[in-house]
């Protein structure tokens, strides 16, 4: 055809006639113009911790405590330090409404300050929640209030109904630090509507494994958040 | 053999068949009832055929044929007590029982407890030595057991009685006070006539050591004086002789001086005539030099020179002269000094030893003064605690004669109440004597329900909650007073209520102390009377328990005397359930349980069968735990249970399993996905209400079973899904999906069916489960099928790109397993890539090394270097950190590649494989190499994967440079083939071995193995048989001498192809052994070993739990061996199971020993031994692991 530029066997680009060298400028022009201005749309929305609009501490040892992270002598929990062992887990939720309509989720990442980890082969999971809790929330139950209702199985343990089939993350972590953990897929199921966003659900499952984390709400170079790169549909 | 997996033909046989079943199953249910005083035994030699039926007492619907095993034997107890199983057909207060003889007369009877959901406990009196009884239940107006007159005549029997007992019991109280103040006071005064006597004789000892130590005060202050008057004189002459002999000094010293000072003047003296001389010299040589005209001035100078030197000469002279003389002074003085200072040195040394003798008489003097001190102080000691000794001994002593006298008349007005009791018991045991055995006084009973109360401050209040508490959760007949757990709810020692009911039987009349040690409130009553109480919540005392300050005393006669004990566990963090009555006996020396032979004890009926009035069929239930399975917050439990009656079709009996599941036949299994009471309930007669019974599910301490996954499957099959909750889909769901059973495909497709018809299924879940029915779908031979589900399933994620990554990945793969499209498949991974390379998902990576492993599988090894090397560029699942102090730094793939090697090495396949798996995540590219693959290959093969073994070892054969390798994967791949049983591949491969490597191949003794593959080969036909061995125990177990104790007596099941029951008599002294021989094994692997046993009765053992010793021998010695106790799994039967490694040998022999066997009679049935293959074994880690291992 007349004016398209074909490829030789060799792979140079040459031009089929004279007359066409301008359109071809214009529409590499064009090409390049708006793959310029497709890459240069993505933006990034950085949520803080102080955006957790609801956050809740699970422990086997205190089931009905909403916010048994650490323990300091029986009964007697903080919430300073979120001190992750088996039996003990943490729930938090960020709301995704500052991500702007018609977006396509590209990345998402989970930053959490992790500040001591004991054990061999220290992981933390990640879970997406798939029920949802809220005021009272502990190990034995997921509200409290205006009325009881209980996990399927203590301590969010129920597998689809309480949280998902499986990790979203297994964080194999090997020194205290500022983490870095991928939740695409969790944050692209909720902002699609595909799943209603009860947060995330931290555990550790291997015995002997402590991992430290810095409390959610803390200011400063180390706190926590969700970065999520976005880009028009 | 389990019953869940053959049906007991006798059960289908005739009455008499049945009923010797039936009698070994309860004999099971209730094996510690028989451990007490009573001298029972159950020979082999017992004619246990049960007598004709009597007639059918008037009104009752159903009865059970009960048979004391130890009436024949024993005239003694007068009582049966037979734990019923009765479960829902009884009327509320189980009034509606009553108990016949063989002659048809009915015989007065007790019920004792009763669960409406579980067992009755009756008690009646027994007919001499009848060993056939019949009890009957089930009338709905049941007459009256005891005439009215007869009835008011007892009550106020009954009444004086009681009255007579508590006043007995309080006068017994006062004497156990009486006699807790005399002892108190008399330990008093006997400590302090003890501490008194101790001190006069101390104060003895003393006096004449103070005496002999003041002696020697006095010798030696006597020797002081002289040294005092030594050292005086010593002192004197030393201070004269050092006056005089300074003053010599003195002398010396001037004259010293003045010899220096005369020195002095002679050395200017000599100088100057140095310095004359030298002038002179030099004038005389001047006047020679000097020119005539000055020659006179040098003249002249000479002259004065000389003159100088004269005066020089002159003076030197004098001072020499001078010096001389003050020099020989000083040397007459000192030589006249040196005797005094020699004499004052020798008087200074006299001076010095006296004093030194005076300080030595000084230190003596007070060491014996300070002896003396302290022989006084002890004294004083001695004689102020005899004096206090004497205050107590003068204030106490008097109160004992009063004290004695008291507790004599306490004593004796106990004695007498005890009379009168014993009078009015009496009384009323006559009026009673043929209408309550429980005037038998024999039995110890124990109820345990649901606690209802609130507090636990005191018996009132703990009496006003056991009134409201009056769910009924479980009972039994026990040999003592002991508890660890909660019996009835292993997982729950919480808020329950236990009661323990019987008779004490005393022979040593005295005071006794009691004590409960166990969690929260206990209250113990003997005769109606509170003897002990412990309130509130606590925790059970641990270590050695002081005799005193804890329990309480009661005087008790020699007798029988009527004892409950009451304790409730409340909602007490921590408590484990335990109840132990201890005692302290009069002159013990420390507590102790109270024995069985403490408690009258009744003889112990099974029941043997129950029969409908009217003939038609009738069972009740009996269960076991078959295994709990754990695995990514799953918990199921897989329960066995068998319908026990006379009915001719077990297909007809119906059950409802209570968790709104229901099934049919006489031993189905089921399984639960939660812990916890269940409400069981087993349909069989067609008026009678279902039989109903509470089981508890628990997670079992016990190994996990590798096969029972496989029945776990077989019963869902038997499930609807249709009828299934939400919860019970999402667990069946979740195991299936982690069993790896091959014969779970069409159920697992029905079930995602099922799910994918749920509304609010999440999308992630939605997608998993697509994703399963695909995968059940293509492995159910049905690929295309499959991806037209992949295609719609495609469409539901259209929006979500990782779950659609993830369904494409999946699409590939049934293109590439199932279809073997490797073109569709690669256009798949290559879909994904091309989306997913902006988003750094795992997922990603993974679809790239899968492409790579398609090139690779056809050969185009570049490209699939490519691909394992872009791989390595893409979403890896390592964490990324921000943090640059504190930095991951993961494991290089060179250290978890050697970690991997010695984990193979070491036998740790399942670790060698997690670490070479999150290699192959982290490095794509080792894919590439031999050394990794060849590590793979080992661990696959070992691990069950022969599949993907063969596929790595093949990898290594195709890269030249690992040709080093290439004997050992020849011999891999053989053996991977052997694991598999496909034995000519096998066969091949160790041919081609023998051809390139025969060097090799003789080393490592190839040759036998080719053999013995070959012997396989021809028997592969009977791999079945190979790998699955039932073996009952009465098959080859002998009959033995019923004169020799020791040894084991088939009973009653010895016509019963699959139980054997076991006669204990003398607890701890008895055990049974039991060999058989396993052929044809798998070289290497494990052997599974299991058994089923009834263990009911083992509620509260007072000793050693019964243990079992297993030994696996091989043909070369080699042995494994495990010893625990018995007690593992609950239920009315329960399992033993244990794994042991398999030797390396083609047949071995296990050893089956069980020892320490309490007094009962025990039930065993059914042991199998299997050889687990590899695969097998994996299957189970797997699911165990679940999704996410380490």
């Amino acid at each position: 055809m007349k004016g398209t530029p074909r490829r030789r066997p060799e792979g140079k680009i040459v031009e089929s006639a004279n007359t066409g060298r301008g359109l071809f400028q214009a529409l590499i022009l064009a090409i390049v113009l708006g793959l310029t201005a497709s890459l240069s749309s993505a933006r990034t929305v950085i949520l803080e911790g102080q955006e957790i609009d609801r956050a809740a501490g699970m422990a086997a040892d205190a089931p009905r405590m909403g916010w048994a992270m650490s323990w300091l002598r029986p009964g007697i929990y903080t919430t300073a330090l979120l001190d992750l062992v088996p039996g003990r887990s943490f729930l938090f939720r960020f709301p995704l409404e500052r991500i702007p309509a018609r977006q396509r989720i590209t990345q998402a990442e989970l930053i959490l300050p992790v500040e001591g980890v004991e054990g061999t082969d220290p992981r933390l999971y990640v879970w997406r929640l798939a029920a949802e809790w809220g005021v009272g929330a502990c190990y034995d139950y997921r509200k409290t209030i205006p009325q009881k209702i209980a996990w399927t199985r203590p301590g969010a343990g129920g597998r689809f109904s309480d949280r998902a089939g499986r990790p979203t993350v297994v964080a194999r972590l090997v020194a205290p630090g500022l983490k870095v953990l991928n939740v695409t897929e969790d944050v692209e199921l909720w902002y699609a509507g595909a799943a209603t966003n009860w947060g995330w659900l931290l555990t550790v499952e291997d015995p002997g494994i402590r991992i430290q984390l810095g409390a959610p709400l803390i200011t400063g170079e180390r706190q926590w958040k969700l970065r999520i790169t976005h880009e028009p549909e | 053999m389990n019953p869940n997996n053959r049906p007991r033909k006798q059960q289908k046989g005739t009455p008499g068949q049945q009923t010797r079943w039936w009698v070994g199953l309860a004999a099971g249910l209730i094996l510690a009832c028989a451990i007490g005083g009573v001298d029972a035994r159950v020979s082999a030699g017992v004619d246990t055929n049960r007598p004709a039926a009597p007639e059918w007492l008037a009104g009752y619907q159903i009865r059970y044929p009960v048979f004391v095993p130890e009436a024949a034997s024993l005239t003694a107890p007068n009582s049966v007590m037979v734990r019923l199983p009765t479960g829902g057909w009884l009327l509320p207060d189980a009034r509606d029982v009553a108990v016949q003889g063989r002659d048809g007369r009915l015989i007065a009877s007790a019920v004792l407890s009763h669960d409406p959901r579980g067992f009755t406990l009756v008690q009646f009196k027994r007919r001499e030595h009848d060993e056939w009884y019949w009890i009957y239940g089930v009338h709905p107006n049941p007459p009256p057991a005891i005439d009215a007159g007869l009835l008011r005549q007892i009550q106020a029997a009954d009444a004086v009685a009681r009255k007579a007992l508590t006043e007995k019991m309080e006068m017994q109280k006062l004497s156990a006070q009486a006699a807790e103040a005399l002892r108190a006071v008399r330990d008093r005064v006997d400590q302090a006539t003890a501490t008194s006597n101790a001190a006069a004789r101390e104060i003895a000892s003393w006096e004449p050591l103070l005496a002999e130590r003041q002696a020697k005060v006095d010798a030696a202050v006597a020797q002081v004086p002289p040294a005092d008057a030594a050292l005086t004189a010593a002192t004197a002459a030393a201070t004269g002789a050092r006056t005089i002999a300074q003053e010599r000094l003195a002398r010396v010293q001037k004259l010293d001086g003045e010899v220096r000072a005369a020195s002095n003047t002679w050395g200017m003296a000599r100088s100057a005539y140095l310095v004359a001389s030298n002038a002179l010299a030099a004038a005389q040589a001047a006047v020679k030099k000097a020119t005539p005209d000055k020659i006179g001035a040098a003249r002249q100078a000479v002259q004065t020179a000389t003159e100088a030197y004269r005066t020089s000469e002159a003076q030197i002279q004098t001072t020499g002269k001078e010096l001389t003389q003050r020099t020989v002074q000083w040397r007459e003085a000192e030589g006249a000094a040196l005797p005094e200072r020699m004499e004052a040195t020798r008087l200074e040394t006299l001076m010095e030893t006296a004093r030194q003798d005076r300080a030595q008489k000084a230190a003596q003097l007070q060491k014996a003064q300070a002896s003396v001190g302290e022989a006084r102080t002890a004294r004083d000691r001695a004689m102020s605690l005899r004096d206090s000794s004497a205050a107590i001994l003068t204030e106490a002593a008097p109160q004992l004669p009063d004290l004695k006298e008291a507790f004599e008349i306490r004593h004796t007005t106990a004695e007498q109440a005890a009379v009168a009791a014993q009078a009015a018991v009496a009384q009323h045991t006559r009026l009673v004597a043929d209408a309550d055995p429980r005037v038998l006084r024999e039995g110890l009973t124990v109820e345990f329900r649901d606690w209802a109360g609130d507090e636990l401050t005191d018996w009132a209040t703990v009496y006003e909650g056991l009134n409201r508490s009056e769910s009924v959760i479980g009972n039994g007949i026990v040999p003592a007073i002991l508890q660890n757990f909660n019996p009835v709810r292993r997982s729950e020692p919480r808020n329950f209520a236990a009661s323990y009911r019987g008779y004490l039987k005393i022979t040593e009349p005295g005071v006794y102390r009691f004590l409960i040690n166990g969690d929260d409130a206990a209250f113990l009553f003997i005769d109606n009377y509170k003897v002990y109480s412990r309130k509130g919540s606590h925790a059970p005392l641990v270590g050695r328990i002081p005799m005193y300050g804890v329990g309480e005393e009661i005087e008790l006669e020699a007798g029988l005397h009527p004892i409950e004990v009451h304790q409730v566990v409340g909602n007490t963090p921590g408590a484990e359930g335990r109840c132990a009555l201890l005692w302290l006996k009069p002159g013990a020396s420390g507590w102790s349980l109270v024995p069985p032979p403490a408690f009258s004890q009744s003889l112990i009926g099974t029941p043997a069968g129950v029969e409908a009035r009217d003939g038609k069929p009738v069972a009740i239930i009996g269960w076991g735990i078959d295994d709990t399975l754990v695995s990514d917050g799953v918990f199921l439990s897989l329960v066995r249970f068998q319908a026990v009656g006379s009915y001719p079709d077990g297909a007809r009996l119906s059950w409802n399993f209570g968790d709104g599941l229901s099934g049919v036949g006489e031993t189905p299994a089921h399984v639960y996905f939660q812990t916890g009471d269940r409400e069981v309930s087993l349909a069989s007669h067609p008026t009678l209400p279902p039989f109903k019974r509470r089981i508890h599910i628990w997670s079992a301490p016990m190994p996990t079973s590798p096969f029972s996954l496989a029945a776990v499957v077989d019963v869902f099959r038997g499930w609807n899904p249709d009828r299934l909750s939400r919860a019970q889909l999402d667990s069946m769901f979740a195991v299936l999906t982690l069993c790896g059973q091959t014969n779970r495909w069409d159920l697992q497709e029905r079930l995602c069916e099922r799910l994918l018809a749920q509304k609010d299924l999440d999308s992630q879940y939605r997608m998993a489960v697509q994703v399963a029915r695909m995968d059940a779908r293509a492995a159910g031979g049905r690929a295309a099928e499959a991806l037209n589900g992949y295609r719609a399933a495609t469409n539901e994620v259209n929006r979500l790109r990782i779950p659609r990554m993830r369904l494409m990945m999946e699409g590939a793969r049934i293109q590439q397993v199932y279809l073997r499209d490797f073109e569709a498949a690669g256009r798949l991974y290559d879909a994904i890539l091309d989306e997913g390379r902006r988003i750094r998902h795992p997922v990603v990576r993974a679809a790239a090394t899968a492409r790579g492993d398609l090139y690779w599988d056809a050969g185009d090894w570049a490209q699939a270097s490519a691909a394992y090397r872009a791989a390595a560029d893409l979403g890896s699942d390592a964490v990324a950190d921000l943090d640059p102090t504190g930095a991951d730094q993961d494991a290089t793939r060179g250290a978890l590649l050697r970690v991997a090697e010695q984990a193979l090495k070491s036998g740790d396949m399942r670790q060698s494989q997690r670490l070479l798996k999150r290699i192959e995540r982290a490095f794509p590219e080792q894919k590439l190499e031999g050394f990794y693959r060849f590590l793979r290959a080992e661990t696959d093969r070992k691990l069950g994967a022969y599949d993907d073994a063969v596929r790595n070892y093949e990898a290594v054969l195709k890269l030249p440079a690992w040709s080093s390798y290439r004997a050992a994967t020849l011999a891999g791949i053989a053996d991977a083939y052997a694991r598999a049983e496909e034995w000519n591949q096998a066969l091949e491969w160790i041919k081609s071995l023998e051809t390139g490597f025969p060097e090799f191949y003789a080393q490592n003794g190839y040759a036998a193995t080719a053999t013995r593959w070959a012997a396989k080969g021809v028997a592969t036909t009977n791999s079945l048989a190979t790998r699955l061995m039932d073996f009952d125990f009465d098959h080859t177990f002998p009959r033995v001498n019923e004169n020799t104790p020791d040894d084991v007596m088939p009973l009653l099941g010895r016509e019963n192809p699959g139980v054997l029951l076991v006669a204990i008599e003398k607890a701890r002294t008895q055990g049974l052994r039991y060999s058989l021989n396993l052929p044809k094994l798998t070289a290497g692997g494990r052997i599974w070993v299991e058994f089923w046993y009834t263990a009911e009765g083992t509620l509260a053992p007072p000793f050693d739990d019964p243990t079992v010793t297993i030994e696996v021998k091989g043909d070369s010695d080699e042995i494994s061996r495990n010893r625990e106790g018995l007690d593992q799994t609950y239920g009315d039967w329960r399992k033993y199971a244990h794994w042991f490694v398999a030797p390396h040998s083609d047949s071995a022999i296990v050893v089956l020993r069980l020892g320490a066997l309490t007094r009962g009679l025990y039930q065993f049935d059914d042991v199998r031994v299997r050889s687990v293959s590899d695969a097998e074994a994996e299957r189970l880690r797997q699911f165990i692991e679940g999704t996410d291992p380490q």
